[in-house]
């Protein structure tokens, strides 16, 4: 993806602030390095700006190609974004074999075809209605032990910014906690290591408040 | 639960490798001989799987929000002209071809700008929780427009911008409207649809070859508006 702006002469990428700007397609390597810089400081709009970029056509290719919903096509390329971004937050996409939109484009298709499985798999238990009363009580008893993903979720959103931050920041971006004290300006790491194990108690409080809600 | 809680600092300790040869062995061997604490131990990686999921589920959130705004942003007419064409190609293309005449003859390039003005539905405001353009939005979608420009003026933001770029030009302030658009930087989810406007807007001001420049950067890009932005250099050239 190359950026050319007509108010000089550079080529930068991703980073001109002037107004006529336009996008070719075919990222190249060092742009994708930019990318990643970007990504790795916790920048996300090179994903929105991806997304933007290759949305329609992932959509037309998937539906033409393996017969997709528009729906289901827009799943997918998400969660191929999403992939994209946490390959290369945690290191394990350093270099491209391909070009960006072949890679993200394949990662999509792979997210499309589980979806389209996992769609007709449903639609089949659906309707021999496999489960009997008995297994759903056992399960039900399982998974009364752990937290839902909602109540997770929900336990996160209750608490502090700060909170929220550095969880953020160490379970999501991946950042170690000599990062984390410099992105928050705290003292040092130690500082973050006794913030995050506070964050924690407090997620874990707030979860039982929750529960003890449900249970009621 | 100040059990579960109190364990919290020794799953924190073992988490970030913090603990000495013995802690750690002593931690490994209470792994197998005291079940409580192994289903303790087991609820907190689970947790941290859930704190990673939620924030991946933020940003897919994000992303679903964006889709919106780029389905929002197609021009509404362009389907249905399509079909217009394919329908009726003879006679479609002798309307077209009228409706092409009066605007070159009148040349009233300020009716061909609000003609092709894109209607902004403004942002969707949540019942659940109170985001910070929700005021600024209600006052927008009721067409009170200078309540909803004095309520985004505290915001500096690239959206905030973006309202206030349309909604200036909506109350015939181009001036206006061309400072809050012009801010908006190419990282904006809302570059485009500005770039786009501001075509418009120095279209409307009879600025023919500004405004041309930015409709060719548009289909150059092959955004949402490259097919409207043909439509209006046809008109224009």
């Amino acid at each position: 993806m190359w950026i050319f702006c007509s108010q000089g002469n550079s080529k930068t990428p991703f980073s001109s602030e002037t107004k006529f700007n336009y996008y070719i397609h075919g990222i190249k390597q060092s742009e994708f390095h930019i990318i990643q810089t970007k990504l790795r400081a916790g920048d996300e709009t090179p994903l929105y700006e991806l997304y933007r970029l290759y949305r329609d056509e992932f959509i037309k290719w998937s539906s033409n190609t393996y017969g997709g919903s528009q729906e289901q096509s827009k799943d997918a390329f998400q969660e191929a974004i999403l992939d994209f971004h946490q390959n290369v937050i945690h290191g394990k996409l350093t270099e491209l074999s391909s070009s960006l939109k072949t890679y993200l484009f394949q990662i999509g298709k792979h997210k499309l075809l589980n979806i389209l499985k996992k769609d007709r798999r449903m639609t089949y238990n659906d309707a021999l209605h496999l489960i009997t009363h008995g297994e759903v009580d056992t399960f039900m008893e399982e998974e009364n032990k752990a937290y839902t993903q909602e109540q997770i979720s929900n336990a996160i959103e209750q608490l502090p910014e700060d909170c929220q931050k550095v969880l953020n920041l160490f379970y999501f971006k991946e950042y170690d906690m000599e990062s984390i004290a410099r992105e928050l300006n705290y003292k040092n790491s130690d500082t973050a290591k006794s913030k995050k194990s506070v964050c924690m108690k407090n997620l874990m409080i707030e979860l039982k408040k929750l529960s003890m809600l449900f249970t009621l | 639960m100040m059990e579960e809680i109190g364990h919290i600092d020794l799953f924190e300790r073992y988490r970030n490798g913090d603990l000495s040869e013995r802690e750690l062995m002593e931690f490994e061997a209470r792994l197998v001989y005291d079940s409580e604490f192994k289903d303790n131990f087991e609820q907190y990686q689970k947790i941290e799987v859930g704190i990673e999921n939620h924030f991946r589920e933020n940003l897919k959130s994000k992303l679903i929000e964006l889709d919106k705004t780029i389905d929002r942003e197609k021009p509404k007419s362009a389907k249905s002209k399509r079909l217009l064409f394919m329908a009726t190609s003879l006679a479609a293309s002798v309307i077209l071809g009228l409706v092409l005449f009066n605007f070159l003859s009148s040349s009233n390039h300020v009716d061909l700008a609000k003609h092709y003005w894109p209607e902004e539905p403004g942002l969707p405001v949540k019942m659940s929780s109170k985001g910070k353009y929700d005021d600024a939005m209600n006052a927008y979608k009721i067409n009170d427009l200078s309540s909803s420009s004095n309520l985004l003026k505290p915001i500096h933001t690239d959206t905030s911008d973006y309202f206030q770029g349309v909604i200036a030009f909506e109350m015939d302030n181009t001036m206006e409207a061309k400072r809050f658009l012009s801010r908006i930087e190419i990282r904006s989810i809302y570059f485009n649809k500005a770039q786009f406007r501001f075509g418009l807007i120095l279209l409307s001001e009879g600025n023919k070859t500004s405004s041309i420049k930015i409709f060719k950067a548009q289909i150059i890009e092959k955004t949402e508006f490259s097919k409207i932005s043909k439509e209006i250099l046809k008109k224009i050239q």
